[in-house]
Formats: structure tokens, sequence, C-alpha cells
């Protein structure tokens, strides 16, 4: 595609570390076997009692531990759960990154981040909201209900001077963030920028938010097949938790230190339906651009796109309208791409859930495998998309994109590159 | 001066703050000296946003907060004469920003919580469970911190790039730097892009008292944010204020083709950080010093040719320390014969408006620059080594710098050019 003279040439950008806490697992590896294996942790929920709920399942990080050192007891104070998953997966992804001090110019590394809610709790509202005490000393650590903590955090973490920016636009939040931070780097205004998400949605609130708009699976008796994306009895999504945390890094930057390149990004889509807050329009208006910019953006054809890791929520609209979408931009013959939605063994992760999908296609392209479709017992036909095998298959893939689709009508699309 | 097609203004302004609605009527405040008095949060929670849109339905599921700043969007239609068909949908863009969710998101639930008590008066947490189903089904919906970003986009009809940041006191900025990226790089042709936020509440305001960010208060007749101020005078904490505003950036060409007014032109904007951690900033403002030069380098404009710069100036001690300490590393070495900017503060007046912040001053750079000095509820102490009035060495001095700080060592500036009304 020939560059347009009105655009400013952009430089490219590439990942160099990734790091990821899910109910798979505390590290990406571990994450990734699970997928690949085709595990679905879903049980009952233990965080909080669901019992009376109508949605009593979850994908929950059980047993996670923060390391030591990572945080000071006073930044302890100013974190929720989604945050300290959030500072594990930073800090796993610098590990791999391995950018040594000095190798980048504090002011051009910069944190981007895509955060979930942050709602208080039962307990919090029991001690302080319900009984008015808004003299408490201990009202100061309502400041982890903030979800802009988190950025801060991690900018201390890897010495970011850059500037943090903290993102919400529901489900599309880390897709979002991931976008933004991949222009940063390819228009100049950073060389590195830490950048992904964290959330944890299982709480009661949150909970019976969804609930009450009639979201969430009702499957409490069958938890490990109750997220079933495109699957016809498909009947809500299964909330799942954690963060996925990448740096991206101009390229220029990781040839000359050395750093080991896993994949490249290259287009980036976003787009608003303007439709309803909920719903997707019908024919996909929203969804449909965002892959189309992102395909454009990179100068990528669809037919060298040889995956797509779908939003994939397991409800009846999104599923529908996502193949709807992804037939109207890359066709149903036999060249279209390969379709799967993760979500079955993650959980939907919310505002993570972008960047963990993104990370899957990163390693799709690494390993050249496709992610298995698990719970898909009867494709629906209203789906018409090529779904990946119910395993883990080898394949050969050049690209990869990533979708979200967000409650307010934010759609982002994000295209990679296997990096030979 | 040289204007260019394709360079980005500004032509529309829209603002909603506890003080007043419109553009207009808060330049008003400032030029009356309009401080509120005992006031110890500016709060919104009267707004009647309803009587200020077209379409008073898209209220129907969203908080109160988000009601402020859909009004501050339909203020934006009406100054800045914006038509369904000025641009393509898919070439409009909305960029947001606002606050995380509020206690208030959880009042729905509070029946819910009561009527999960057991025996001992305890919350049932499982109760719980069963007992929230009877509240509304859009409770969820509601407390949504990208709500504002959704309807604002059906009332625009704006389906291109657009995003919501949620990065406290810089998330208007950030909305509005971000935009004119789009822009700058030809992925929209109009957009519009600001904050809003209401933290007057009982829960924020205690919450930032324990901080140790809120002014404390007090017995004095005039219980208003004094930034900069030492000795006796000395104020330590911030006011918080309701409030949203937004502004309309487009290309000149185009704005000038369809009859805009044209009220700045944007030039550019930079970010920064400390990297010290949560509400840690450097007392020397030396990461907010490098990013003002970085801005003004990137632009292509000399310190000498600020003429006017719109300051955070929270009344926190320390952020004030730092803000100076910054400006100073950039316009105190200038030699004696050079006529330093005026330094304006607005927070007197309008509170520390947060995710709002730092956008009502957007649309009053040229207004100020055709008044020639600051209103006298906007001069900073002459301790502080600036100026009241705005430089005569006009044209060459025609630019104004608008800053943002929060306590969380987080920096933020956006480089203007006056536009001759």
């Amino acid at each position: 595609m020939p560059h347009d003279p009105m655009r400013p040439k952009k430089r490219r950008v590439v990942v160099t570390g990734i790091g990821a806490v899910s109910a798979l697992g505390s590290n990406l590896n571990d994450t990734w076997n699970g997928i690949l294996e085709g595990r679905a942790p879903a049980a009952a929920v233990t965080h909080f009692d669901a019992s009376q709920a109508p949605c009593k399942i979850a994908y929950e990080v059980n047993d996670f531990v923060l390391p030591e050192g990572l945080i000071s007891d006073r930044e302890r104070r100013f974190l929720n759960t989604a945050m300290g998953y959030g500072v594990k997966a930073v800090a796993e992804a610098m590990e791999q990154a391995a950018l040594a001090p000095g190798q980048v110019d504090p002011e051009r590394l910069a944190v981007c981040l895509g955060m979930g809610l942050c709602s208080a709790d039962v307990d919090w509202c029991e001690r302080i909201f319900l009984p008015k005490k808004y003299a408490d000393p201990s009202l100061d650590e309502h400041i982890r209900f903030n979800p802009e903590q988190l950025a801060s955090v991690v900018a201390r973490l890897v010495g970011a001077k850059g500037g943090n920016t903290t993102i919400h636009t529901a489900c599309a939040s880390s897709g979002q963030s991931l976008g933004e931070a991949y222009e940063m780097i390819a228009y100049g205004e950073a060389d590195v920028v830490v950048t992904g998400g964290a959330d944890s949605m299982i709480n009661s609130f949150s909970m019976v938010g969804f609930d009450l708009l009639g979201a969430m699976s009702k499957r409490n008796d069958a938890p490990q097949q109750a997220s079933r994306p495109f699957d016809v009895g498909r009947d809500g999504f299964v909330m799942g938790e954690g963060a996925c945390m990448l740096v991206f890094e101009d390229y220029a930057l990781a040839q000359a230190r050395g750093a080991k390149i896993l994949a490249e990004i290259c287009g980036y889509g976003v787009t608003e339906s303007t439709y309803r807050i909920t719903d997707l329009h019908p024919e996909g208006r929203g969804p449909v651009e965002a892959m189309q910019m992102a395909l454009e953006d990179g100068g990528t054809a669809a037919a060298k796109v040889g995956y797509i890791n779908a939003h994939g929520t397991s409800t009846q609209i999104n599923d529908r309208v996502e193949a709807l979408s992804i037939a109207k931009v890359f066709g149903t013959g036999p060249g279209a791409p390969k379709v799967s939605s993760t979500k079955s063994m993650t959980g939907h992760m919310i505002a993570a859930a972008g960047a963990m999908e993104l990370a899957i296609c990163i390693n799709a392209l690494r390993f050249q495998i496709l992610p298995p479709s698990i719970n898909v017992f009867q494709q629906d036909p209203a789906c018409p998309v090529a779904l990946t095998e119910a395993v883990a298959t080898p394949t050969e893939l050049s690209f990869a994109l990533s979708n979200s689709i967000g409650f307010g009508g934010s759609n982002t699309a994000l295209v990679a590159r296997r990096w030979l | 001066m040289t204007q260019r097609a394709d360079e980005l203004v500004i032509t529309g302004v829209g603002v909603a703050s506890a003080g007043a609605y419109g553009l207009e009527a808060h330049w008003e405040l400032l030029r009356q000296g309009a401080v509120k008095a005992n006031a110890t949060a500016y709060s919104m929670r009267d707004f009647k946003a309803a009587a200020h849109l077209k379409e008073p339905r898209l209220l129907k599921a969203v908080s109160a907060t988000d009601a402020i700043g859909l009004a501050a969007l339909a203020d934006v239609q009406r100054t800045g004469a914006w038509t369904a068909d000025a641009y393509p949908a898919p070439r409009t863009g909305l960029y947001t920003g606002s606050p995380g969710p509020s206690s208030f998101d959880l009042c729905p639930y509070i029946e819910a919580m009561e009527a999960a008590r057991d025996g001992d008066g305890s919350i049932d947490e499982g109760a719980f469970g069963r007992t929230a189903m009877s509240a509304r089904p859009t409770t969820l919906l509601a407390s949504l911190a990208n709500n504002v970003l959704c309807y604002g986009s059906m009332m625009f009809h704006a389906q291109g790039p657009n995003s919501n940041y949620i990065s406290g006191e810089l998330s208007g900025h950030l909305a509005v730097q971000h935009a004119a990226k789009r822009l700058r790089r030809q992925q929209l042709d109009y957009v519009v892009a600001g904050g809003f936020g209401a933290h007057s509440e009982a829960i924020d305001t205690g919450m930032y008292t324990h901080l140790g960010l809120l002014l404390a208060e007090g017995s004095e007749s005039t219980h208003t944010v004094m930034p900069y101020a030492g000795g006796e005078d000395a104020r330590r904490g911030m006011v918080l204020a309701d409030g949203a505003a937004f502004v309309a950036l487009e290309r000149r060409g185009a704005a000038t083709a369809r009859g805009a007014k044209i009220l700045a032109t944007y030039i550019g904007g930079g970010i920064a950080s400390d990297g010290l951690g949560p509400l840690r900033s450097d007392p020397e403002g030396v990461a907010y010093s490098r990013m003002i030069l970085r801005t003004l380098t990137q632009a292509g404009v000399d310190p000498t040719q600020i003429a006017l710069i719109l300051a955070n100036a929270s009344g926190i001690d320390a952020l004030d320390s730092c803000e100076i300490n910054a400006l100073q590393r950039v316009f105190g070495g200038l030699g004696a014969a050079y006529e330093p900017p005026a330094l304006g503060v607005t927070t007197r007046v309008f509170g520390n408006l947060m995710e709002a912040s730092g956008i009502i001053e957007l649309g009053l750079v040229s207004r100020l620059f055709a008044h020639g000095e600051l209103p006298a509820v906007m001069t900073a102490p002459a301790s502080v080594g600036f100026s009241n009035r705005l430089p005569s060495r006009t044209p060459a001095a025609s630019y104004a710098l608008v800053l943002k700080a929060s306590p969380w060592g987080e920096y933020s500036c956006i480089l203007l050019r006056r536009e001759d009304l």
C-alpha cells in the first residue's frame, strides 16, 4: 500500500516481553500451556459467597502470591487485587524484555494501561459507606478503587518518566491501551511502552450487575462447559480475572540492544458503533470498520491473516454479530482465517481481555500453533466463521488479529506479524 | 503570523461547572472575581442537565456525573455550530476523560444490602446475590466509566477513533492531546475532547482529606484555594469541584470553509511523570520542566514566545512548589531584559475540576490575549516572578501554555497560539 504523504511515516513496533496472570496460571507460560491443553478451570466462586446469585461460577486466579520486593508496604495500600496481578505481569514482561538500565531514556519510556472499574466491595460498604464513616482514617485506602493507581506504581517499578496513561472502554480497555501504546512508538513519541491491562470483577457488585443484564451464563452445574463461544447453546459469558502486560518497543532500539523479538505489531483500528450501550449493531457497524482500519494501517491484505482471536464472549448477540463482521471483512471461503475465542479457557477478563488475547495471538505466531476452540458442541450456523479445531493444531501462520468489543460501543482490532 | 489550512484549531468549547454554564459565563466569573465563599467543594448536586440536552432521554441510564459531561457536550454543539452533516461519521471522533466509578454508583444496591443483613446486623453477602436481583436491570450500566463516550458519540455521530482516559486530573488533557494526534495523522476530520468529573460527595472529599490533599475546612470568610501563597496566607490543599469541559478540534481550512468561529490554534502537547509512585512528586520539577521544553522544541517555539501560562496551581504546597520550580527552569534564565509571561490561575474561582481541569483554559486563551491582563482573581503572587500583564511584544509572543499536574507526579501541557478575536 503506498504511503499517504499527508500521514507521518511510522516506525516499526515490536514486542519484547510478555507477562500474564490468569486462572490458567500466574505466568504466560502456564497460561499458554493451559490453552494448548484446552483446559477450562472454571469452578464455583470462592472469592465471595455467590451461593444465592444467578451466576455462581468464574475463572478465578487462586493461590496468587505477589513476589516480595516488587512494591513497598506503602504502595500496597494503594493497590487492589487486580492491580497486584498487574504488577506481577509487568515484572514478568520486563524480565523477558531484559531492558538494562541505560538502554532506554526514562523520558522515552511510558506506561499505557487498560484498567477495569475497580469497584468497591461489600465489606468496604459495610464498614465505611453505609454507616457514613467519612472521618474514618482508613478512608485513604479508598484510593485503591481508583484505577489509575497501577500505572503510577508500574512507572516507579520500571523507571518510566515518559507519562502514564490509563484507559477504560469496558471490555475494549486493554485492546485500546495496546493500540495507543503501539501508536506512541510508531509515531515517535516514545521508544518503549509498558502496556496491557488488569481487571477483576469477581465480586458481588460486578457479578450481580452483569446478572441483572442477563449477560452471564447460568450453567452453574457445568462450569467448565459454560463458556462456549460460537456454540449454538451458549447462554452468556463466565467471568475471568487477571492481567496481561507487554513491552512494546521501537524496532531500531530492540535491534540495537540485541533484544529477543517476539512479534511485530503492524496495525491498529478503533471505532465507535454509536448504536446502543450493550448491544452490537446487527450488521456489525463498528467491529467491521475496526478490523478494516487495522489491516489498512499496516498495509496487511486480509488474505494474509491466518488466525483471529475473537472477542467471542459466549453471549448470543456478541458471537453472532462478531462472526458476521469477520465474515464481511475476511470472507467465508476456504482461505478465510481460522477463528477461536480463548475466553472458553480464560474466562472473560474484561479490561484485561484484549491484552491477554493479543498475547495468545503472539504465541500462536511464535509457536505456529492454533489455539483450540473448546466447548463448541454444535457450531451456531448463524456464526459463519471457520473455527479452529477442538485441540491445538500446528499451522503455518504469518499474521494474526485480535478483536475487542466493549460495552459503550468501542471496538478495537490489532494485527500482529510473525517475527522470523 | 502565517496560518496554514492543515493546522488544528479550536472551534467550540462546552463548559458546565458549579458556577456557570458556558464559556462566556465562566469568563464573566473570572472578570468579576466571583470567588466561592466558605465552599468545601464546588458541588453540582442540583445541576439540571436535562435542560441543556436536545435528547434528555440519554440521561435515563447514566449517572449524575455522566449527565454533567453530556450537558457540556451539548454546549460544544451549540457554541461550535456543529451540524450532523458537517463531517462524515467515520471521520468524527470523541475523546473523553472520565472519573472511575463513584461510590454513588453503589446507591442502587443500598436497599439490597440492607435487605441482606442477617440476625447480627451484618450483611450476608450470599443473600445479597439474591436481594440485588430486585435492583434496576441497568444498574451496572450507570456505573460504566465510558458512558459519556458512548452517548456523546451518538450525539455527534462520532464513529471514528475514540478513547476514554481515567488518569485522574490529567484525563481531560490526555483526551485533547490524543484527539489532536488523530487529526494530525489525518485519521479524523473533527473531534471533540475533554473531561468531566464530580468528586464533591462525601467519600471522595473524605478520601482526599485523609490523603492530605484537600484544603481543610476553616473559619476564614473566604475559604478558597490560594495557590503559591506562603507564610500566613498559605493554604495547604485543593478544593474539589464538579464539572465538565470539552473542546472541538478540526483543521483550519475546513473550519473556515464551514464558517466556524476559531478560538485558538492547537500547536502541540506533552506528558511526563516523575516515576516515583503514588502521591510522590519531584519538588524540583525536573521532569515537569523537561516536558515543557520538549513540547516547545517540537513545536519550534522559543520560551520567549510564550506570553501566557495558565498554571495548574492546585493549592497543594508540594505540587505548587514543583510547578514554580519547573517554570523557573524554563523561563527563569532568559535575561534581565526579558519580559516574563503572565501567569494565570483559575483555581480560586473554579476549584480543581479534576478530570475536566485545564480544558476551560483552552477556550479562554484568546480572550485573555484580547484583554491584555489577567483579571485580579487570576493573578499569582509577585514573589513567583511572573507578570499579571501579557507582554506587549506581539506578534512574536503569541503563544500560551496550559499546564496540568497531579499529586501523583504526573504532568501535561498543551501549547496554543492566540487567535485574534
